[in-house]
């Protein structure tokens, strides 16, 4: 294990930003951190960074207990690097800024040389190595920060929403590089992004962070309140298409409900009393890399619902994109956060 | 009316021609402006560059000083430094009084605060992400600091000139500390403030000219760099 995080909590004043008791990450793995905004993702990676340090708990790094002291934290930076999710270059030409973490490593020049070459090549930028920095877009700006990290050959690469605020084109090269680092390097990702369908296609494992805590693998249905009594003087949500999502009592009106889809049904008949059961449309179908699993996200209404595919669902290729589907839950199974 | 159309018009003619005492004037005003802003950016500058990078207790309260220091008149700092460098004054053994020394010890001290203050907004006006940025590219703390400076250099640049345009016009320290020495320690505002007594303008008047031409290259100057840092 390359990073061993036990009982760690982040706290600002009175709130509380991280709270896990257990997370490790396995050297030249791929993981996925999902969540809503605000849900501690640049927090955990500031402290993986080690830029943050927690308010309790232990961090191992390779091993090691991480010394919150200046000289050893920037020892470890130097293997273990952020992209953060809106970057900065410094004012003055691209090359420059690829120069920096290098010049600061001792490299010679002519290494140096030949690595920011390479690196600006990973990102499709080749042509701007004289550009002036400050005046690259939004997508360029991020490929060329991703370079001036790659240059470096990072043991651990950790990105920051790296897609988010990009064309497709840009997010296409910054997805491709970070592989390549991958392939090249055995770089261990780790990797905060909204972009699931992506995380799905390269991750090892995907970790779902909701309010500063790990939950679950990030592939279960998450619905936020605020939450109402319905007509029938059940909880829940009335949806875009006048159907309604029932849930049992919140804890209170901002609590999130985990929906446990049980199953899918072509014509929504059901044979269990404690059944709900829905209508909506598949929007989207990925595969989970690791497990082969298929995934099918079904709207309902405006929501997203995620549901793992059967391997008979599957084989006769009843479920695609635009059909119309039913979903199944019980109310004994939802969970509040 | 008159009298101010023919003292600019000859003021004009003096100008051009660079007469002579005219010329020495200004020199000796560039001089000790040229020194004192030298050594008050020797200081002022790793002060406020320690004061904004740096975080400790009571730096709320540093800033506040700072700022109240701007606003100093120029007699108070010439009657303090007199009361030190004069002959009963603590240093009154190095002779200082009446010297263009004398007038960079106190222009320095007043334009302190200036340097020093102008360059703690530069250094806060730099975004944050910027030290995160060199630190984990692997920079320790004084290459971090060294990003921060680099970024802020256009600021900084512009509380220099900030600097040099208070002394270069001020009238106070040089008066009273410099003592108006004709060829010595006459200054474009001192002899302005002599010849205004003496009932004669056209020096006064040329003098001015030469010093709202500086004024204006340095107010140009400092909107270029107040432009850079926008940008």
């Amino acid at each position: 294990m390359i990073f061993n995080i036990s009982d760690l909590t982040k706290t600002y004043g009175d709130r509380t930003i991280l709270d896990i008791p257990a997370l490790s990450f396995k050297k030249g793995a791929i993981y996925g951190l999902q969540g809503p905004n605000g849900a501690g993702k640049t927090t955990l990676l500031n402290i993986l960074a080690f830029l943050e340090h927690p308010n309790s708990g232990s961090v191992l790094y390779k091993s090691k207990p991480v010394q919150y002291v200046e000289p050893y934290l920037q020892r470890l930076r130097k293997e273990v690097i952020l992209v953060d999710q809106l970057p900065l270059l410094f004012t003055t030409t691209v090359f420059k800024n690829l120069e920096f973490g290098l010049k600061i490593r001792g490299l010679e020049k002519e290494e140096r040389k030949r690595r920011i070459v390479k690196g600006l090549d990973m990102v499709g930028m080749g042509d701007f190595i004289h550009a002036p920095a400050h005046q690259l877009s939004g997508g360029e700006t991020q490929r060329v920060a991703l370079a001036a990290r790659l240059v470096l050959k990072p043991e651990i690469l950790l990105l920051d929403e790296p897609t988010a605020n990009v064309d497709a084109a840009s997010a296409q090269q910054i997805k491709e590089a970070a592989l390549m680092a991958r392939r090249e390097w055995n770089t261990t990702l780790i990797v905060a992004s909204h972009d699931w369908q992506w995380l799905y296609e390269i991750c090892d494992e995907i970790l779902h962070l909701f309010k500063g805590r790990i939950f679950g693998t990030g592939r279960e249905t998450i619905i936020f309140g605020p939450w109402q009594k319905l007509e029938t003087n059940k909880w829940g949500k009335s949806l875009s298409d006048k159907q309604q999502l029932r849930t049992p009592a919140p804890p209170n009106q901002e609590a999130a409900a985990v929906i446990d889809v049980l199953s899918v049904s072509e014509n929504g008949a059901t044979n269990a009393e404690e059944d709900i059961v829905l209508s909506g449309m598949v929007s989207r179908l990925s595969l989970e890399r690791k497990t082969g699993q298929l995934f099918a996200t079904i709207l309902v209404g405006d929501l997203p619902f995620t549901v793992g595919l059967t391997l008979q669902q599957k084989q006769a290729q009843s479920i695609f994109p635009g059909k119309e589907i039913f979903i199944h839950y019980s109310l004994d199974r939802i969970k509040w956060i | 009316m008159e009298l101010l159309i023919d003292s600019f018009i000859s003021a004009i003619a003096l100008v051009i021609s660079l007469d002579r005492e005219m010329v020495d004037i200004v020199a000796v005003s560039l001089r000790v402006s040229c020194y004192s802003t030298f050594f008050a950016s020797l200081l002022g500058i790793p002060i406020g560059f320690l004061v904004a990078f740096e975080s400790f207790q009571g730096k709320r309260f540093v800033i506040t000083c700072l700022n109240t220091l701007l606003a100093v008149p120029t007699v108070v700092i010439g009657l303090f430094v007199y009361a030190f460098i004069s002959r009963r004054g603590v240093l009154g053994f190095f002779d200082l009084l009446y010297t263009q020394k004398a007038i960079i010890i106190g222009q320095t001290l007043l334009i302190i605060p200036v340097v020093a203050a102008f360059t703690i907004a530069a250094i806060s006006r730099i975004d944050r992400r910027y030290r995160k940025t060199a630190m984990t590219l692997g920079a320790n703390r004084l290459q971090t600091a060294f990003v921060i400076f680099r970024e802020a250099r256009y600021g900084i640049v512009a509380a220099v000139i900030a600097a040099y345009g208070r002394v270069i016009s001020e009238v106070g320290i040089s008066m009273m500390l410099g003592g108006n020495i004709r060829g010595f320690t006459r200054t474009m505002t001192t002899a302005m403030a002599l010849e205004y007594d003496k009932g004669a303008f056209t020096l006064a008047v040329a003098l001015g000219i030469v010093l709202l031409g500086l004024s204006f290259g340095m107010n140009l100057l400092f909107h270029l760099f107040q432009g850079r840092v926008r940008s």
